[in-house]
């Protein structure tokens, strides 16, 4: 199982936190993980997850598109930051 | 071996204790920099602002700044780095962001603020969200803000 965390705008457009993938088969890298997703909860998520500028990260440090996952991986999603 | 101290919060802050604090960490100190960033009393448009929530990635979060304060001591000699952040509600004119950095000499310490405080604004995993009477809306990134980056690549 991974968990996948959503933060700021795309949390809220999605209304959701968080959400748990026990199915791995057939998603492995981070951007299978993020089409998986984007097919799978209607057109709210298919938008929000298909915008260009979506940072992804895997157990807390960003990644690229085809950075493989595994079992137990913590990924997120997340626009650009805006700290500071 | 140079210190590092970093805090996130939603207290308020004391700009002058944590110059203190930061001073005391070690007696080598020549120089230090701060720098302190506020909420805007108004918005881009000009609009008074109600408040500002920041969220933000625990755990993640704390790694990031640690992880740039690092580079930031691999390029420059400094003695001690504290970042302190707030999270959550935040009013106008709260102070936002507070990042000092103490070295022998004042030009490392220059340099190590202005670093730390430029890669905190774009690769720590903050989001900001505005209210004004016109409505809540989040922050997009500024591109002056990875430009800014990229000078900091180039060199």
């Amino acid at each position: 199982m991974i968990k996948v965390f959503f933060f700021g705008r795309l949390r809220e457009t999605l209304n959701a936190s968080s959400i748990d993938i026990s199915d791995l088969s057939e998603l492995a890298t981070v951007d299978k993980v993020r089409i998986h997703l984007s097919k799978s909860y209607g057109p709210i998520w298919e938008e929000a997850l298909n915008q260009s500028n979506i940072v992804i990260s895997v157990n807390q440090v960003v990644v690229s598109a085809d950075t493989a996952i595994q079992d137990g991986d913590e990924l997120a999603f997340f626009p650009p930051m805006t700290g500071g | 071996m140079s210190s590092m101290i970093v805090r996130l919060q939603e207290e308020r802050f004391e700009p002058g204790s944590l110059q203190s604090t930061l001073f005391d960490e070690t007696n080598r100190t020549g120089g230090l920099v701060t720098f302190t960033g506020y909420v805007r009393a108004t918005d881009a448009k000009g609009i008074p602002l109600k408040s500002l929530f920041l969220e933000h990635y625990p755990g993640m979060t704390e790694k990031s700044i640690k992880g740039i304060i690092k580079e930031a001591l691999d390029r420059w000699d400094i003695e001690s780095t504290c970042v302190v952040h707030r999270v959550g509600l935040l009013l106008p004119r709260d102070p936002i962001v507070w990042v000092g950095s103490a070295a022998t000499h004042r030009g490392d310490a220059f340099n190590c603020c202005e670093f730390v405080m430029d890669y905190l604004k774009t690769k720590a995993p903050f989001w900001k969200k505005e209210e004004t009477e016109e409505g809540v809306r989040w922050i997009d990134s500024l591109a002056s803000d990875g430009d800014r980056i990229a000078r900091w690549d180039a060199s």
